[in-house]
């Protein structure tokens, strides 16, 4: 038996719908003075009647209490249509955001395949640009890492 | 299955502490904060024609200009001390904070594009934006040394004295306070971008607060306390102090300054924990 590499433990994702943020401060003291005063939201669509609150239905599961486990040496694809969490499951898994409930373990390292071009610099020369990605996925610069870029690339 | 005796190496939960830097992590990335030192330092002058020469100019005219303005126009009094030297010292600091502070303020909001498709600590890239901005002001502190040999080989009355040990100190202390307020405005913006407007508009006015154009000797002694609470403040007449010998830096001032840096630095750390984990969601 292989020994696991991912445990996904009951882990769900959640989203609030609509406006996050007035992205601007003013408009947000403007919203929560009115919420004090007990008036209507200044800056609340048009027609929306409940409250924006913890309790109203503004949230979105994008997961909801996901569990899964992957061995050591197989290979998963995750499969579903356009919504269903796949995307959001890749990102809690590359630490890009965190879960809202649950937990994962690991046993490894993780390398997200990064697009061409992703932290690329034009400035930078390529080998330099080597490094700068080799870094930011956690690659220290020690020596198997010099041995094995001199082994691919060839003068 | 054989999950309870498996030893795990990493953890993801929604979990999260008030104060769990992971230092050990920041250190095993530290190839990558040089990386990015190198990065931004090679890549801010490309495609200029000057260059590296900015580095040498900017202090150099503004010192020029506050001499003009400040010093002969305005006459605001220096202490005794030359007028270039006076400005000089204060410029080539100021410009150290308020640099760590600006870049720093924006560095998640810039760098969003890498931050959105994998992980690394985020705490890398405002560190390394410190260390970038520590080689600019080491290339500005070194003209501004040019300038104090020339004017003691001319016998202009400075005395610099056993306060220049400090000055690594007072060095460290801007860039721990460029950071904190940084890191502060940056963990903001990423919900509120109005800060961003706020932040180059509010190092303009936070200099004028603090004594580059003027001494603090000019402020009148019931109000120097007020003044004291603003923490550049004592920092520049300890560092002027240092080099010039002349001023009224008080202990008091400098133990003020050093309280505010370290809430400052907690406060930040505290709020970047909380906003680095999901700052993607909402960027």
């Amino acid at each position: 038996m292989g020994q696991l590499a991912i445990k996904i433990e009951d882990v769900s994702k959640e989203y609030r719908l609509g406006i996050i943020g007035h992205g601007m401060l003013y408009r947000d003291l403007q919203s929560w003075w009115a919420r004090v005063r007990g008036e209507e939201d200044p800056n609340a669509m048009v027609g929306s009647q409940q409250p924006a609150g913890p309790t109203g239905n503004d949230r979105f599961l994008a997961l909801n209490d996901v569990s899964m486990e992957v061995k050591q040496g197989d290979t998963v694809g995750i499969i579903g249509r356009n919504g269903a969490g796949k995307s959001t499951l890749l990102k809690i898994l590359s630490r890009v955001t965190a879960p809202t409930r649950g937990m994962i373990r690991l046993n490894g390292r993780v390398a997200s395949l990064l697009e061409v071009g992703t932290g690329f610099h034009l400035e930078l020369t390529g080998r330099e640009n080597v490094f700068l990605n080799g870094a930011i996925l956690g690659m220290n610069r020690h020596k198997s890492f010099y041995n094995r870029l001199s082994k691919l690339i060839t003068k | 299955m054989t999950d309870e005796r498996q030893n795990w190496t990493m953890a993801i939960s929604s979990r999260r502490g008030w104060l769990d830097i992971d230092l050990k992590e920041l250190w095993r990335y530290r190839d990558l904060i040089l990386l990015f030192v190198r990065r931004d330092f090679v890549t801010v002058y490309k495609q200029t024609i000057l260059g590296p020469m900015w580095f040498l100019l900017q202090p150099l005219f503004s010192t020029l200009v506050f001499t003009v303005v400040f010093g002969r126009i305005a006459k605001i009094p220096t202490d005794g001390l030359p007028q270039p030297l006076f400005y000089m010292s204060a410029i080539v600091a100021w410009n150290y904070f308020a640099a760590c502070l600006t870049s720093t303020s924006n560095s998640l909001a810039a760098n969003a594009g890498i931050f959105g498709k994998v992980y690394f600590p985020r705490l890398t890239v405002p560190l390394s934006v410190v260390i970038t901005n520590l080689l600019t002001f080491i290339i500005q502190f070194g003209v501004f040394l040019c300038f104090l040999l020339f004017f003691y080989l001319r016998g202009a009355a400075i005395k610099p004295n056993a306060f220049i040990l400090f000055v690594p100190l007072l060095i460290l202390q801007m860039g721990v306070l460029g950071l904190g307020f940084g890191v502060l405005v940056s963990s903001l913006t990423t919900k509120y971008r109005d800060l961003t407007f706020g932040v180059a508009f509010g190092v303009q006015l936070w200099m004028y607060a603090t004594p580059i154009v003027y001494p603090m000797s000019q402020i009148p002694e019931r109000w120097q306390w007020l003044f004291a609470l603003n923490p550049m403040a004592a920092i520049i007449e300890v560092f002027r102090y240092a080099f010039l010998g002349a001023g009224s830096a008080k202990p008091l001032h400098l133990v003020m300054s050093l309280g505010v840096t370290v809430v400052v630095l907690v406060l930040s750390l505290i709020l970047f924990r909380r906003v680095e984990k999901t700052f993607m969601d909402t960027i």
